[in-house]
């Protein structure tokens, strides 16, 4: 065999290896998008079961028995939190700030639910109001060791 | 003797190759029936939670007394007026067993019955295989007293209807795709 065969052949065996590397990683990324979009849909389920339940819930810790027009008299920023309660028995929103906690399901365990609740601006619901204000934004997050990604779903509650 | 070696050479490489483009042309079609089913799947799974979602978050809906009658892990009656007619409507939902949903290959799966003000109508099966229902309090504890319940928790497992046998995540013995659906409804009016 020539020289230049020897390279061709070479050549040819190191494509031959290229090639079916990336079909192996295409096949193994297949597959993980395939069980990643299953762990998907329980945590938005999950996130979602999370903001039902604070649907349940007063909007705020002074508006227990009555509402208020006043919004210096609702919780302030800093003190968002539950006062004593302690979970399930949680009375108002404001109760899930820094809440979280660990669920399992049939797909996959380990998912961690956490919840961050704060006041946005009336008027731009998107930013953060350091005051009180009668709408409080809670955002559920989702994560779990087999996603990439965390799962963030928010709902913008209003006193009414 | 090296024209041999060639030869054979050249035939183990190329035989690898055309091994290897058949794998991708095999991977290729199962790839695409199976993400196929996948989405099918997963709609259907949606379609399952949206008919149950639409119902059940009107339960007790213009109704003053106890609007929930049974509350078991798989039946549930309740009173509302569903269709906004001042008529107070009874809606049941409940499951076959397994015998029923004949029109599928998967032998487990089962069809999910809405019983409107007596009459039952059963849908095609869409996969499910489980149905439970959870019922919890204000505090989100379970409870089996009708009056108590704030939140009901439903579970679904769907799967497809039709073999899988292309997966690498199909139970060689059940070869059928699963998915998980879990919803936690707030009726408004209980």
């Amino acid at each position: 065999m020539s020289n230049i065969q020897s390279m061709l052949a070479i050549g040819s065996l190191f494509l031959l290896s290229m090639v079916s590397l990336n079909f192996n990683s295409a096949l193994l990324q297949s597959n993980t998008a395939e069980i990643e979009n299953k762990v998907y849909l329980t945590a938005f389920s999950l996130a979602d079961d999370l903001i039902e339940e604070v649907k349940q819930k007063n909007y705020d810790e002074k508006t227990l028995v009555f509402p208020t027009v006043n919004r210096g008299t609702l919780t302030q920023t800093a003190s968002l939190g539950p006062e004593s309660e302690v979970y399930p028995f949680f009375d108002d929103i404001d109760d899930y700030n820094n809440f979280s906690r660990d669920a399992d399901a049939p797909h996959s365990e380990s998912y961690h639910i956490s919840a961050k609740v704060y006041y946005v601006s009336e008027t731009d619901p998107d930013s953060k109001s350091n005051n009180q204000t009668f709408h409080k934004r809670v955002d559920v997050t989702v994560s779990s060791p087999y996603l990439n990604n965390k799962v963030i779903l928010t709902f913008i509650f209003t006193h009414k | 003797m090296t024209s041999i070696i060639d030869i054979l050479g050249s035939s183990f490489i190329g035989g690898l190759l055309l091994l290897l483009l058949l794998k991708l042309n095999l991977f290729a079609n199962s790839s695409s029936v199976t993400s196929d089913n996948e989405l099918k799947l997963q709609q259907n799974s949606k379609t399952l939670a949206e008919i149950i979602n639409y119902d059940f978050r009107k339960i007790g809906y213009e109704y003053d007394s106890t609007a929930i009658a049974i509350a078991d892990s798989e039946h549930i009656k309740f009173y509302a007026d569903i269709d906004r007619n001042n008529t107070i409507d009874s809606i049941e939902y409940y499951i076959s067993d397994t015998t029923l949903a004949t029109g599928t290959e998967n032998p487990r799966d089962i069809i999910l019955y809405r019983k409107y003000n007596g009459v039952a109508m059963g849908g095609p099966t869409l996969g499910l295989t489980k149905f439970k229902l959870s019922y919890l309090d204000e505090f989100n504890v379970v409870t089996n007293v009708l009056d108590d319940i704030r939140y009901i928790k439903v579970e679904l497992w769907v799967e497809s209807t039709i073999r899988e046998m292309e997966s690498n995540f199909v139970n060689p013995n059940h070869p059928y795709l699963f998915t998980y659906w879990e919803m936690k409804i707030n009726p408004r009016n209980i």
